[in-house]
């Protein structure tokens, strides 16, 4: 015992000598590379090169570490660090995919034979959108929404439990059955996400049947003085306003960052000049994020506090109300009822240690939803109160020079308790998940494989059942490079246990209009996937083609009846024995050799979804074609200008109990002006053409109550 | 003496904002025999008597006339009470 804690003091609190650590990059010509911006993964700490095109940090940095080099019209690379490295980046002036900037520099694998996205929301940071407009814009993901205060993310046609969020590697629970409970979290202080679209359970396990979104908060800063944003939004629709602040703050090994944010919207206006009555919110959050690290152990604590104050939009006693008794002449801002008071407090604790060529990681985190929603003044519907413990174990180890393997270890418990309320829609429970896994990553030359097989456990128990669900998965992908080309096929396995509401709930649902009804003899869920992806690029072009394949065994459906409970239609939950939800994404990026400042871009993502019997699958997007024209200014205040035309085409293989849809055309116009160092602004005008639409999968379909009007958005940016 | 003045009248603001009631108008959602909902009108609510409505309900005394409708004397359950506001 003794032993042990000497050994953990040695790693925690080694203190070295700081030597001055230097990276220098240039360009295939030997000339230096200056703002290349270095990111040193494990301790998310940013920075960038000099004129001499230098990386120069006097901070402990741990061997075996990965170094990510990013500038924009370079290709980006990842590397592990050593002393006085030299990397050269290669021009490249298209950003086609995910692929080139992406899976290099992942957080959960460094494989390029796993099928992981990525984008980066500080890209778009200057520009106004929500979160969940952000994640739209990347092929293949879609929101479902209300406006801005209730969004959903939707990937490749599957969301609420079927989607796993993840937040700096704890696992998020809020109640994400519901389609009205929306992400817990703004983009406040969130630096990029990591997308898996497809099962994913072999890293994931439970639920990460649809996809998995991973975010990361903002880098820690290099710098040894304090430095951060100020930044204001306006947004006329909404009459959103949101003001943020963010500070970042290093001294020797220690490093500290602070965000802080408040946003408040009315109700929002539609194209006739009426507004959706209470879709107004409130919304505010704070983030502190610290680490600290020696040479062989990294240690960040994060604590995350978002408070969501929503309206619920179109409530009506009625079953089938008139559109006019859903609008009002005029916006508001005081919040009425019904509405949903979401708080949630995240917090928890990362660790990293460095053993020769062993990498470790142990994450332990708490995670804390407490949900209300109200239709009375002095008492809730119903007010739930969802814990999560979650404890992450994760073995990196390098076999030899081309094979690695990944051991990791998963368990979480969750406590769902209901306070005082005026009725229940589900019931207390404790749920304990335990999951193993392991993949062997191959990569030799221009080849790369990674196989991966897991086993999970999930023990629910309640008052009336204590079901328990035992499952593997496994996946395997293969790539293959020939000079710009790469070729990826993969296979992966999900799977998704009941969940608790599913299985248990019984009562009026508010939030959707809704009497809803589990069914206690529901099976897992099991999803697998065939995904094909071919990229290239080079100097100026750039296309990325990837069709998909996913089956789903005894898909959870919940499905309306002719019955009424309190003039509430009953919905209750059962299986299909058979989804097959296919379709092909792409995305080209051109970029013309004389016009060097201006950029093309055209993707699309066309899914199709139905039932063994051919009977279509409700709630899946319809297909999307988009095009954006961008030009940036050289030696001006205006730092591009851009458009963009997206076509959402008709929605016609609808579910039976859904409506139709209509093809639509939405055209958005960006501008970006940077005044110096410090001031930017981004004015933007989206739904231009003020084009009255309702998305397939919007929360207000069923009332066909349409989304914003034409407004303009405007962000002032300071930073410091 | 100054100072003292400029905290204290952003104590009284909030002091004064406690003080006002919350009051809100409620109806009842009677559903005739169309399975149409008939909204009857029961007045303004207030502070501890908007709690009781909302927790125990509403006893109507008297027929209600609404329209063509007409809502029955009795009692009503807290669920047939509602006080949220709607759209106007």
């Amino acid at each position: 015992m003794k032993h042990i804690i000497a050994i953990i003091t040695i790693l925690l609190f080694n203190i070295n000598i700081y030597s001055q650590n230097k990276v220098t990059i240039l360009d295939i010509e030997n000339n230096p590379i200056e703002g290349v911006e270095v990111l040193i993964s494990d301790l998310n700490l940013i920075g960038t090169t000099n004129q001499n095109g230098e990386f120069i940090v006097n901070k402990n940095i741990p061997f075996y570490t990965t170094i990510r080099f990013f500038k924009e019209g370079y290709k980006s690379k990842i590397v592990q660090y050593e002393d006085n490295l030299k990397i050269y980046l290669s021009a490249l002036h298209v950003d086609v995919d995910e692929i080139e900037i992406s899976s290099i520099n992942s957080r959960l694998s460094n494989s390029k034979a796993h099928n992981i996205s990525f984008s980066s929301i500080i890209k778009t940071k200057s520009e106004f959108n929500s979160l969940g407009d952000k994640l739209a814009s990347i092929n293949g993901i879609s929101s479902m929404s209300s406006g801005y205060g209730i969004q959903k993310i939707v990937i490749r046609g599957l969301s609420g439990m079927r989607v796993v969020t993840y937040l700096n590697g704890i696992k998020i629970e809020n109640q994400q059955w519901a389609n009205d409970h929306g992400i817990p979290f703004t983009e406040l202080g969130i630096h990029k996400v990591e997308l898996v679209k497809g099962p994913s359970s072999i890293l994931f396990g439970n639920d990460a049947l649809g996809g998995v979104l991973y975010f990361t908060d903002e880098p820690f800063s290099q710098q040894e003085k304090t430095s951060g944003y100020f930044s204001s939004q306006f947004e006329s629709s909404h009459y959103l306003f949101s003001n943020n602040f963010g500070l970042k703050f290093s001294k020797n090994n220690f490093y500290l960052n602070i965000f802080g944010k408040y946003a408040l919207s009315s109700d929002y206006k539609i194209p006739d000049g009426r507004y959706v009555f209470n879709s107004r919110f409130k919304k505010s959050g704070f983030k502190l994020s610290s680490a600290y690290n020696s040479s062989k152990w990294i240690g960040k604590l994060f604590y995350q506090f978002d408070g969501q104050r929503l309206g619920i939009p179109a409530h009506s006693h009625d079953i089938n109300p008139n559109l006019d008794d859903l609008l009002g002449s005029s916006r508001y801002f005081y919040l009425t009822r019904p509405n949903q008071f979401a708080d949630n407090h995240l917090l928890n604790f990362q660790n990293t240690f460095f053993l020769d060529n062993l990498k470790i990681k142990i994450d332990i985190g708490h995670f804390i939803n407490r949900l209300q929603e109200y239709e009375a003044w002095t008492t809730s519907e119903f007010d739930l109160l969802l814990s999560s413990t979650q404890f992450n174990f994760n073995l990196n180890k390098p076999i030899n020079q081309y094979l690695k393997v990944n051991f990791g270890a998963q368990s979480i418990l969750q406590k769902n308790k209901n306070l005082p309320s005026r009725s229940i829609l589900l019931p207390d429970f404790t749920s304990n998940d335990y999951g193993l896994f392991s993949i062997l990553e191959y990569e030799k030359n221009n080849w790369g494989a990674a196989l991966g097989v897991r086993g999970d456990i999930r023990k629910i128990k309640s008052e009336n059942t204590n079901p328990s669900f035992e499952v593997m998965s496994t996946s395997l992908g293969i790539y293959k490079s020939i000079n710009n080309h790469n070729i990826k096929i993969s296979y992966s396995n999900g799977f998704r246990s009941p969940h608790t509401s599913e299985l248990l709930t019984d009562g009026v649902h508010h939030g959707t209009n809704r009497y809803e009804i589990g069914n206690q003899s529901l099976t897992e869920e099991k999803a697998y996937q065939f995904d094909f992806k071919y990229d290239f690029s080079n100097n100026h072009f750039g296309i990325v083609v990837n069709p998909f394949f996913n089956i789903i065994n005894d898909y959870i459906s919940i499905n309306p009846t002719d019955s009424f409970v309190e003039n509430y239609k009953v919905y209750v939950y059962d299986q299909f024995n058979k989804v097959y939800i296919k379709g092909i994404e792409s995305n080209i990026h051109y970029h013309p050799h004389f016009l060097h400042n201006l950029h093309l871009e055209h993707n699309f993502s066309i899914i199709k979804a139905n039932r063994k019997n051919n009977e279509n699958l409700a709630l899946i997007p319809a297909n999307k074609f988009s095009s954006k024209v961008k030009y940036y200014f050289s030696k001006s205040i205006l730092n591009y200008i851009g458009i963009e035309h997206h076509f959402f085409a008709e929605k016609s293989d609808v579910s039976f109990n859904e409506i139709t849809t209509e093809s639509y055309h939405i055209v958005n116009l960006k501008l970006d002006f940077k005044f110096n160092k410090k001031f930017s602004t981004h004015i933007g005008i989206h739904n231009l053409l003020n084009k009255t639409y309702t998305p397939h999968i919007s929360r207000l379909k069923q009332y066909e109550i349409p989304n914003p009007a034409r407004s303009i958005s405007i962000n002032l940016n300071y930073e410091f | 003496m100054k100072k003292t003045i400029y905290l204290l009248i952003p104590v009284l603001f909030f002091l004064m904002s406690c003080s006002t009631e919350d009051c809100h108008e409620c109806h009842i959602a009677f559903m005739n025999t169309s399975g149409v909902e008939v909204e009857g009108e029961i007045g303004e609510f207030c502070g501890e008597n908007l709690e009781d409505v909302e927790h125990d309900g509403y006893h109507l005394d008297n027929d209600l006339i609404v329209g063509n409708d007409t809502i029955p004397a009795g009692h009503y359950d807290a669920s047939e009470v509602h006080c949220e506001e709607h759209a106007h």
